[in-house]
């Protein structure tokens, strides 16, 4: 009897401290930074859909290091005894991804929305530019060099109006720059070359006058 | 005596065995990163940029998920398996939808390329029929730069096109497109023009 009493102790002892055991290693097992790495990841990708990797692209870079980093630690802590895992270095680097990320995506829509306003000024300013060219000086004795800068700055022009209308707004201000470079050199020559000409045609004028009264004393 | 000892034995090969009971599926994972791999070759981020970004995304979910099971005292992947199975669902899908875009571009650039060439001839055959003189002479010799910076566009294209950067070359052929068809116009109306 007395040893039925000591074995039903012994079960119910081992059927309690079983699980105690287990909840308390559960407790002291050093918790993962599961929430902070979740935020990591969202913003991450917040910045990605915000085209960060385009318009903010260093910032984009760090928020993307910094995870990375956080990745790599976390892994390593992973190889650890369960017990003695520390992942302090995992939520600083976590935290900096994030942070690094709303700053790249708050950038990247800055930068979206002036460029998208600078290319659309300068294609209009540029529409200007190529109309007087094509009103002054299609029919105007240009230099082979000139045409062919004309030429090119118009063809530019038009793929950075394509590239502007699909929302390569990064691509079109480089097609922009070149095209406004072209056009714009190339006008100001043939406007200096046209203003020469015309400095020049009062003496033209007067040296014509003088031919015809000189024929005229004959 | 020797049945405490078993028992407590007994206890703790239980605990060992819960805490090690999940394994990562680590051919699932092999296999999803093979197909986003195969789908980044398949230039899904240039054809299909949306699509593809979200299945990276999904991928970094998974790696996390898989590193908070493993910080774990009992790890349960089950969850995660049917994410991989997902996700890799997807990643097939994005290459595939990869492969269709770029045919589609593809086949949108040899349609433009075979226009501006018909354009490009036109536009010689007009030049030959357009009003001279001499302001007339300056005009065409403008057109004529430009039809040569068009058919300069059409090779950079045609190049682009040679290397499989179809994206590119439909660009480059579009705007060339629209400054021939310009000509052309100028070019009709000057000899509309002359005939009035």
């Amino acid at each position: 009897m007395r040893k039925r009493w000591r074995d039903l102790i012994i079960v119910i002892a081992v059927a309690v401290s079983v699980p105690l055991i287990i909840m308390i290693l559960i407790r002291i097992t050093p918790s993962p930074p599961e929430a902070e790495m979740e935020n990591a990841i969202l913003q991450l990708s917040k910045a990605g859909t915000k085209r960060a990797d385009t318009y903010s692209k260093k910032l984009y870079t760090e928020a993307k290091i910094f995870y990375d980093s956080a990745m790599v630690n976390w892994q390593k802590e992973n190889k650890r005894f369960i017990f003695f895992r520390d992942y302090q270095k995992v939520l600083k680097f976590a935290e900096l991804s994030s942070k690094k990320s709303t700053q790249a995506a708050d950038n990247s829509v800055v930068s979206t929305i002036n460029l998208k306003k600078t290319n659309s000024e300068k294609i209009d300013s540029l529409d200007i530019i190529v109309a007087a060219i094509n009103k002054y000086f299609n029919d105007y004795p240009l230099s082979a060099e000139t045409r062919s800068r004309i030429s090119r700055g118009k063809m530019l022009l038009e793929e950075a109006r394509i590239t502007y209308k699909k929302g390569e707004y990064l691509k079109s201000n480089r097609k922009l720059t070149d095209a406004e470079y072209l056009l714009t050199t190339s006008y100001d020559n043939a406007l200096a070359n046209l203003k020469s000409y015309f400095d020049s045609y009062p003496l033209w004028k007067k040296w014509v006058n003088a031919t015809i009264k000189e024929s005229e004393k004959w | 005596m020797k049945n405490k000892v078993l028992m407590g034995l007994a206890a703790i090969a239980m605990v060992a065995f819960l805490s090690s009971c999940g394994k990562v599926p680590q051919a699932k994972v092999d296999a999803t990163n093979t197909a986003i791999a195969a789908a980044q070759t398949a230039e899904a981020a240039v054809y299909v940029p949306a699509e593809f970004a979200a299945v990276q995304d999904s991928m970094k979910a998974i790696n996390a998920a898989i590193e908070v099971q493993k910080s774990k005292l009992f790890k349960k992947f089950g969850p995660i398996e049917l994410k991989l199975d997902e996700t890799l669902a997807a990643a097939n899908k994005v290459a595939t939808d990869a492969v269709a875009k770029k045919e589609e571009v593809k086949k949108e650039t040899e349609a433009l390329m075979t226009e501006i060439k018909g354009v490009i001839e036109e536009n010689g055959t007009l030049m030959k029929k357009a009003p001279r003189g001499k302001e007339g002479a300056a005009v065409l010799e403008q057109m004529k730069t430009e039809m040569a910076t068009i058919e300069a566009s059409v090779v950079e294209a045609q190049g682009s096109y040679d290397k499989g950067a179809y994206m590119d070359a439909l660009n480059k052929v579009k705007a060339a497109k629209e400054r021939a068809v310009a000509i052309n116009t100028e070019l009709k109306d000057a000899i509309a023009k002359v005939k009035r």
